[in-house]
């Protein structure tokens, strides 16, 4: 069977182009749907392979070896180390996250600090390996209400398995990207409110080419794509801010 | 629902069983029927995966086999990679499932009187001929158990899997795995089906392996 | 000839035996008999010295593997092969035909296609005792090799070792705890409690003196 699908594979490559394998930030989970619906009208023979997992995972595995062509992280720290160490080619920016709180219960959110204090339980990213996880701390911070919930905060592996907490009620409300909640999935099921700006570091999100992968014609021209005018629109979208 | 990881799933696991059937007849041959330090160094050796957590063993195989771990490097002049691919899953689940394999036969082996053995000796048979047909028929049923078991827990398997594969769609995500997707996807339809096949196997294998016991008893 | 001078731990043993003839081990329980029969076939560790038919089994230098002497060995437990039918045991080290014989020799062969767990204690030992011979083996070795077998069925069985002996030449050696058995069979007997070998006819006088 495995050969069988090898010689699909190169069959694939040969006669419909190429199979990009795209390593994303979990909040980019539904965006990524429009954005290579879109990508595949210009495209129609290159085809897509996404995993979804938390930027600092991905920083690891790649460079353990991980055959990926495109990591698309949810900060520019990770994809500029990996450019360092050789792991990558240069990275670029492509878009600017926003962090909202989020609930499914019947609660006020509209004010963020009071309604975070009153939750029996807060989700929040794994900071460690999540940049969304750190937007989450830092605003905790900015409230000066760290200390106080410190104890009630439950870490999702993800940005996408924190908002899934709040969303399955589990947990009662949450800090996770605000495009997440623009889709359909995750919005309609509860409310949100963004966190006004200076609590925390604007989420500047880049991507870049691994320097391992067996298309680069192919994965640069996906790589080119979320910097083009049609793609700016769609990030646009889904709330998120566009670097210069 | 993607069949993929299903497929997947249970090439690795039929595989695996495969390759721990024979490793796991070699291996309890040489500590069944050994009473030396080597054997009591050994015995908790190829034991520890049953109570070690599965990122201790993922974490172990990514530091030897990955591109910058010991062998990894060395492998690296051949260009073979033995991680984030299905080699890796073969490894981890290898080491993972292999005390699954060696108990039960073990157990079996040790299980046969003596003399049966002694008996083959006698008759002028080497041990190898007396491990066929002596040994091994008498304890088919601790074999297929062994079998049974190493397939269904390599199928249920998660956490080295996870670490040592990647999560990759059509190469390395598993069925464990898919199910852990589609419930961050919120795709609760597909995860209940997967899980309902993972949760039927797992019966299957367990009634399997009691109709298994009621025959032995016999 | 068979020439015999072996230590194991509790007992000694030294003796000479001619072609077909036969060594009765008697002494109580629990004073090594079945050590000195597995010593004699290198299933137990053991000093001195072997040689059957001017080959060397044993000796300071020489030690042939349990598998390259040439023996048969009756165990206590039979140790019947329980995934073989009897005809497959008995064949496992000779042939189809050489079983099929034996069987009938011994007048068992309607048991030919039974499985172990399906026969008695007595047909078990009989089959044990086939198979053993089977092989053709220079030195047959038995330990308690008629105890579930009753009167007439075991002197039906001696008689047939002694011919097949006789006809093969092999030389056998026997632990037995019945005296009838032992001098209705054997040439010599090996009196464990005094540590002697003497000879069967030896043997009447000596009871007659007591």
């Amino acid at each position: 069977m495995k050969k069988f699908l090898v010689l699909g594979l190169l069959a694939g490559k040969i006669c419909f182009g190429a199979t990009i394998t795209v390593a994303a930030a979990a909040d980019l989970r539904f965006v990524l749907q429009n954005l290579t619906a879109l990508y595949k009208k210009e495209y129609p023979h290159d085809n897509f392979k996404f995993i979804y997992g938390a930027s600092g995972n991905f920083y690891n595995q790649i460079r353990q070896g991980y055959p990926i062509d495109v990591f698309m992280s949810a900060d520019t720290r990770y994809p500029e180390l990996l450019y360092k160490q050789g792991f990558a080619y240069k990275p670029r920016p492509y878009a600017i996250g926003k962090l909202a709180i989020y609930t499914t219960k019947n609660m006020d959110i509209s004010n963020p600090k009071s309604a975070l204090l009153k939750a029996q339980k807060i989700a929040i990213a794994n900071p460690r390996v999540a940049p969304y996880g750190i937007a989450g701390i830092s605003t905790l911070h900015c409230y000066h209400i760290y200390n106080q919930v410190a104890n009630k905060i439950v870490y999702g592996e993800n940005i996408i398995q924190t908002a899934q907490y709040v969303a399955s009620g589990n947990v009662p409300v949450g800090l996770v990207s605000y495009s997440l909640l623009l889709a359909p999935q995750l919005g309609l099921k509860g409310k949100y409110e963004l966190i006004p700006q200076p609590c925390y570091k604007p989420i500047v999100q880049g991507a870049t080419v691994i320097k391992s992968t067996k298309d680069e014609k192919a994965s640069m021209r996906f790589f080119n794509f979320l910097y083009s005018p049609q793609a700016i629109a769609i990030w646009k979208s889904f709330g998120y801010g566009i670097p210069r | 629902m993607d069949s993929e990881p299903f497929l997947i799933s249970f090439e690795l696991s039929t595989i695996t069983m495969l390759i721990l059937g024979i490793v796991g007849i070699g291996i309890s041959y040489f500590l069944a029927f050994k009473r030396s330090i080597i054997v009591d160094i050994l015995e908790p050796i190829i034991m520890s995966p049953l109570v070690l957590p599965p990122t201790v063993l993922g974490f172990y195989i990514l530091e030897i086999f990955g591109v910058s771990g010991s062998v990894g490097k060395f492998l690296n002049h051949f260009d073979l990679k033995l991680v984030f691919n299905f080699w890796g899953l073969l490894i981890g689940s290898i080491i993972y499932s292999l005390p699954f394999s060696v108990s039960p036969i073990i157990a079996g082996f040790r299980a046969i009187p003596k003399s049966l053995i002694e008996a083959s000796y006698t008759l002028g048979k080497s041990k190898f001929h007396t491990l066929l047909k002596v040994i091994i028929p008498n304890a088919k049923y601790s074999i297929i158990s062994a079998l049974v078991l190493v397939f269904s827990h390599t199928i249920g398997e998660f956490g080295v899997v996870l670490m040592v594969g990647g999560d990759i769609p059509g190469k390395t995500r598993t069925a464990s795995i898919a199910i852990f997707d589609y419930v961050q996807e919120l795709n609760y339809k597909d995860a209940n089906i997967s899980a309902l096949i993972l949760f039927s196997i797992a019966m299957i294998s367990l009634i399997f392996l009691q109709i298994l016991k009621r025959l032995q008893e016999r | 000839m068979m020439y015999i001078n072996i230590k194991t731990r509790l007992l000694n043993l030294k003796c000479t035996l001619n072609k077909s003839q036969m060594l009765g081990i008697l002494g109580p329980s629990g004073i090594g008999k079945t050590t000195l029969l597995r010593a004699i076939a290198n299933l137990e560790k053991a000093d001195g010295e072997i040689i059957v038919d001017n080959e060397v089994w044993l000796n300071d230098k020489i030690s042939l593997p349990v598998q390259n002497r040439s023996i048969g060995f009756v165990f206590q437990d039979f140790a019947l092969f329980p995934n073989m039918s009897v005809l497959e045991n008995i064949a496992y080290a000779s042939s189809k035909e050489k079983a099929t014989h034996l069987l009938e020799a011994f007048n068992i062969i309607h048991l030919k296609d039974k499985y172990p767990n399906k026969l008695s204690g007595g047909e078990r030992q009989r089959v044990a005792i086939a198979r053993a011979i089977a092989r053709e083996p220079k030195l047959l070795l038995m330990d308690e090799p008629f105890s579930a077998l009753d009167r007439s069925t075991k002197h039906f069985i001696q008689d047939k070792i002694k011919q097949l002996s006789q006809e093969q030449g092999f030389y056998t050696i026997f632990i037995a705890h019945d005296i009838g058995d032992i001098k209705r069979l054997s040439d010599f007997i090996f009196l464990v409690e005094d540590n002697k070998v003497i000879n069967t006819d030896e043997f009447e006088k000596e009871s007659i003196n007591i």
